[in-house]
């Protein structure tokens, strides 16, 4: 009897001895590029048929249309001369582009690591004018490593199960699984899921200047459809991603404040200071004298408060604040002489009175829309929401009134 | 839901154990303690059947405190069958069920793919286990007394499996607002050598 438990364990563990290993099988989605020739890509770039907007970004007004950015997609263009019925009329297929200015009838937008400059002067007929290659960093998504020598035009999501054996082997640990750790995403609005550098546009006098993670760059677009790239100037950190002009100035956005370059020299940006009264998801807008900056809690840069500032720039080198106003949670806002535009969230539009600094009033209150942006238009404001982009009348101030949307594609 | 397990355990005891009764079917329990080797570090379980007997067949239900790599509890029916007529006899036995998931917190294992896999950074994950397949078969000797009970030794192939889930919204270049879902799902293979003692 012995002999046969003996036997019969040696069996058993000779017998099983191979099946003693766990595994794994992991089910997931993930992203696979669709790519195209930068030929194939130029050669598309004119006013197509329209398209559904899904990821708005910078918003440019001229000449009764707007240039709403579609984040790494391109360009929609919408008719709003007559704000009570806007039109989506045209798209511009512009892949990997993040944002875009426009100077005369010039639209500047990045083609991925490009520069192109189109003609808009015709909206419904655009037409590629230049393109100035390499002038920006390469894009990289994580630690997915993009051909470099063509364009991502699209992702395509797929599906998948990869299973993978854990050890072999009887009384022996298992290795685990190599452990690529997948670099994570920064918030969808700033870095769109992907790491690297985007470029940010601002015009001053004819040059273009743009930001991309750690540098400046500047453009001469003296002659609009033939911008050149004069130079790159460090910042000196790594967590640059806003750039706005501020009279002679540039204030550049980062994580923990702004710095100001100053641009008399307009080909040789110098720094002179730190403008600590705002950061890169602090919205900032002036009329000269003072900057209204709006904090909310909620965003990548930390911060506990929703608050309007205002600041003193006369000095821009030594500002001060005058004054806190409670908001709700407020994000872009824009001016218009006395008049100051603040989307507040789910709290909608308001619009105050800026006469007195150390004194803004409430005036007017528009809700039911879930706003982030606006720019006023002398009475017609263009305000983003999260579901659409809407045309507000404040030519009654204590009153805005919804004259017309665009919708943009449901979340 | 461990309750409601429980329950139904217990209701299924109740009624063949009545039924069976009338059959003479004997009703028993078997306590044990067992040490489990694999691929991942030693260790063990600790589990209860309540088995009904008649002649060289036992059949019964079980649940237990399974340690190993996840702790989980093992829900299972179990049939065993011994042979010979002595007091001391081998068995062979076999198990299926359930493998329920507690709440331990588990650290994944990414696989790196030919695409992107974005995770946006200011969203929690939080992750959802789902139950998995239990099974088990093996052999062992019993001491055992006139009434059939006894101490038991027994080395047996136990398999676990065990998901879990969570979904993150998909990154913003893709232009799409679907939720994605990972799925990782551990399939655990052992040795467990028992000891126990049958009522």
């Amino acid at each position: 009897m012995k002999k046969v438990i003996l036997a019969l364990t040696t069996l058993l563990m000779l017998a099983f001895g191979s099946c003693i290993k766990d595994s794994m099988k992991q089910s997931y989605v993930y992203y696979r590029p669709v790519y195209k020739t930068k030929q194939e890509v130029r050669a598309a770039i004119n006013s197509s048929t329209p398209k559904s907007i899904v990821n708005p970004g910078k918003l440019f007004y001229k000449d009764g249309y707007v240039f709403l950015n579609d984040l790494e997609k391109g360009v929609h263009i919408i008719d709003v001369r007559n704000p009570s019925s806007p039109q989506v009329v045209a798209f511009v297929a512009i892949p990997g582009s993040v944002d875009l200015a426009v100077r005369g009838n010039i639209l500047y937008a990045d083609l991925t690591t490009d520069l192109v400059a189109i003609d808009i002067s015709n909206p419904l007929q655009v037409k590629l004018t230049k393109v100035l290659e390499g002038v920006f960093p390469h894009r990289y998504y994580n630690q997915f490593q993009a051909d470099t020598t063509r364009i991502i035009t699209e992702w395509v999501r797929v599906d998948t199960t990869v299973r993978n054996d854990e050890v072999v082997g009887w009384g022996m640990k298992a290795a685990e699984f190599s452990a690529m750790a997948t670099a994570q995403a920064d918030s969808r609005g700033v870095s769109n899921g992907t790491g690297g550098s985007m470029a940010r546009f601002a015009l001053a006098s004819d040059r273009l200047y743009t930001v991309s993670y750690s540098d400046i760059k500047v453009f001469n677009t003296a002659v609009p459809e033939n911008p050149g790239y004069v130079k790159t100037v460090d910042v000196g950190t790594w967590d640059i991603e806003t750039i706005f002009p501020f009279g002679k100035n540039l204030f550049i956005g980062s994580m923990t404040g702004m710095y100001i370059f100053d641009i008399d020299d307009k080909d040789n940006p110098v720094q002179k200071g730190r403008f600590a009264h705002a950061r890169v998801c602090d919205p900032v807008v002036s009329d000269g004298k003072y900057a209204y900056v709006t904090l909310r809690n909620g965003t990548q840069c930390g911060g506990f408060t929703n608050q309007l500032d205002v600041v003193n720039v006369e000095n821009v080198s030594a500002p001060y604040l005058v004054k806190s106003y409670s908001m709700t949670n407020p994000h872009g806002l824009g001016v218009d002489g006395k008049w100051l535009l603040i989307c507040d969230g789910a709290d909608g539009l308001r619009i105050l009175d800026a006469t007195k600094a150390y004194d803004v009033k409430k005036v007017g209150h528009l809700q039911g829309i879930n706003t982030f942006d606006v720019i006023p238009l002398g009475g017609i404001a263009l305000v983003s929401a999260t579901d659409g982009l809407y045309l507000v009348d404040y030519s009654n101030p204590a009153a805005p009134i919804v004259k017309g949307s665009v919708t943009f594609a449901k979340k | 839901m461990y309750r409601h397990i429980l329950l139904l355990i217990i209701c299924m005891n109740l009624l063949p154990l009545y039924i069976f009764a009338q059959a003479k079917w004997k009703p028993g329990a078997l306590p044990e303690v067992g040490i489990m080797a694999g691929s991942y570090e030693p260790s063990g379980d600790a589990r209860a059947t309540f088995l009904l007997s008649k002649n060289s067949w036992s059949v019964g239900l079980g649940a237990g405190i399974d340690w190993y790599r996840f702790k989980s509890v093992p829900v299972y029916v179990q049939g065993r069958k011994t042979f010979g007529q002595k007091k001391n006899k081998p068995f062979v036995l076999a198990s299926g069920g359930v493998n329920l998931p507690t709440k331990e917190p588990v650290q994944e294992a990414p696989i790196f793919w030919p695409g992107i896999r974005l995770i946006d950074s200011w969203a929690p994950t939080v992750k959802t286990a789902e139950p998995g397949w239990y099974a088990e078969a093996g052999a062992g000797y019993g001491f055992f007394n006139k009434k059939q009970q006894g101490l038991t030794l027994s080395l047996n192939w136990v398999y676990k499996s065990r998901s879990e889930w969570y979904e993150t919204d998909a990154p913003a270049i893709a232009n799409t607002n679907s939720k994605d879902r990972t799925t990782t799902t551990y399939l655990m293979n052992r040795l467990a050598f028992r000891l126990g003692w049958k009522f």
